[in-house]
């Protein structure tokens, strides 16, 4: 097997990793690319732990080879901090103690931030539906989806309002 | 855990990767959503020598032709169950695709690729065996057509030559008029059926007149009861009592296995329980008047 380069972006920023073919991609965002926020779970696509944006949209890292990524662009949960504050969603997570190890947060924040996206005032089964595939073995779910459905609605208030302002 | 080595080539058209398949076939496996083969390499159950990667073939939605709509081999079950043309013109799609993995599984995972992997319990396997859907194999030596139904052989097994690769499938689309249902039975969200369920159900003059039904997961593929709940079905009046008597049908009729999800006697009383539900939900989708039972 050769080793060769791979070319794509993280969180915005260029990363170069060079990779065989069975390396997966989380495998070098992990070793290679210093992105351990992406989580190991299952190696199988059931956990949701290694979720990352792929242009745009929640993929397992897992799953996908490394050579795949070229010339695409992954969003981590590191990318979700704007300006060094962070996110509102990651803000809900807190004020709402969804998060207790916080190893299952990374892949909860950002399948949750893609959902809420196209749906702004999700049910509590809506929201339980669009994370079905994301497992914790801490908080029993329900803190997490009060937290996404507090953020989902404030997201909607800023909508409305660009000029409030949000703690 | 993850894959052992191998040599790996990307395919930008049909062409290259039928090329490549005609070059290394009984020694390659081809990854499109790689959401059943990646699995598989990395828990080593899988361990091909060649992977030739189709993800450069551009990715197309469905396209409607001649009363079917129309997916190529890298169009994405995301994409699909998102699309309003699909909602209108074959609605058992997205409901079968809502119980495929999770979201994440979707967004890369594709029509074509779920097929290939044959799995028996596979929603988009028991969804185009009740519609009638077809895929077109391609190699080097030509493009053939095949039913779904004669596609999935046995458990993870196609028809397919070593050589070919499913490059299109083809959904009728739903007539307006007939119901349809598709339902699943499983413990937990995202997780492999217990069984699940496709029924197609066409209603005129107050008489049942066409039917399909296929419950997968009650078999090593999918297994076809259209003909047998039809002989129940056809020329009766629907009513709770026909549909329950079709599905007590099925179930002497299935052979599922014994695991640890479920014994064998367990998924037979399901496909009782399973097969009245969809028949009665196909109903009222296709306009029944009336009280014809949910239970």
């Amino acid at each position: 097997m050769d080793k060769r380069v791979v070319r794509f972006t993280i969180n915005g920023r260029d990363a170069d990793v060079w990779a065989t073919p069975n390396q997966t991609l989380l495998e070098v965002l992990r070793d290679e690319a210093g992105a351990v926020d992406v989580k190991y779970g299952c190696g199988e696509g059931v956990c949701g732990t290694c979720t990352v944006l792929f242009d745009g949209e929640p993929v397992n890292a897992c799953l996908m080879l490394a050579r795949q990524a070229e010339g695409h662009d992954i969003v981590t949960v590191r990318g979700l901090p704007q300006n060094g504050e962070l996110h509102p969603l990651q803000k809900a997570f807190l004020e709402n103690g969804a998060a207790q190890c916080g190893f299952c947060t990374p892949g909860m924040l950002l399948t949750a931030y893609r959902f809420v996206e196209d749906n702004h005032a999700p049910t509590r089964d809506e929201v339980r539906e669009a994370l079905a595939g994301n497992l914790c073995r801490c908080t029993g779910y329900n803190k997490i989806v009060d937290a996404v459905q507090a953020y989902a609605a404030e997201a909607s208030t800023r909508r409305r309002d660009p000029s409030e302002s949000h703690s | 855990m993850y894959p052992a080595p191998f040599e790996y080539a990307a395919a930008n058209t049909i062409g290259d990767a039928v090329g490549l398949l005609a070059e290394h076939g009984d020694d390659a496996k081809v990854l499109a959503g790689g959401q059943s083969l990646v699995p598989m390499m990395n828990l080593r159950l899988a361990q091909p020598g060649y992977v030739i990667d189709v993800n450069g073939i551009p990715s197309t939605s469905l396209s409607l032709q001649d009363g079917e709509l129309v997916a190529g081999p890298t169009t994405r079950q995301a994409i699909v169950e998102r699309d309003p043309v699909t909602h209108k013109h074959c609605p058992m799609l997205p409901a079968a695709l809502a119980h495929v993995g999770n979201i994440r599984v979707r967004n890369r995972g594709t029509l074509c690729g779920n097929l290939a992997h044959a799995d028996p319990s596979s929603e988009l396997a028991v969804a185009a065996m009740a519609l009638g859907a077809e895929v077109t194999a391609t190699s080097t030596n030509g493009a053939r057509s095949v039913r779904v139904s004669d596609l999935v052989v046995s458990y993870l097994t196609t028809s397919l030559e070593p050589d070919e690769l499913i490059t299109e499938v083809r959904w009728p689309v739903i007539a307006s008029g007939t119901g349809w249902a598709f339902l699943e039975m499983a413990r937990r969200a995202g997780e492999f059926a217990i069984l699940n369920v496709a029924a197609l159900l066409t209603v005129d003059d107050e008489r049942c007149s066409r039917v399909s039904l296929v419950f997968g997961g009650v078999g090593d593929r999918p297994v076809d009861l259209s003909g047998e709940a039809a002989a129940v079905l056809v020329g009766e009046s629907p009513s709770p009592e026909l549909f329950a008597s079709a599905a007590e049908r099925c179930r002497e009729l299935v052979d599922p296995n014994s695991d640890v999800h479920a014994p064998a006697e367990y998924r037979r009383e399901m496909v009782a329980v399973y097969g009245r539900r969809a028949l009665s939900l196909a109903a009222s989708r296709a306009g029944v008047d009336g009280e014809v039972g949910h239970g």
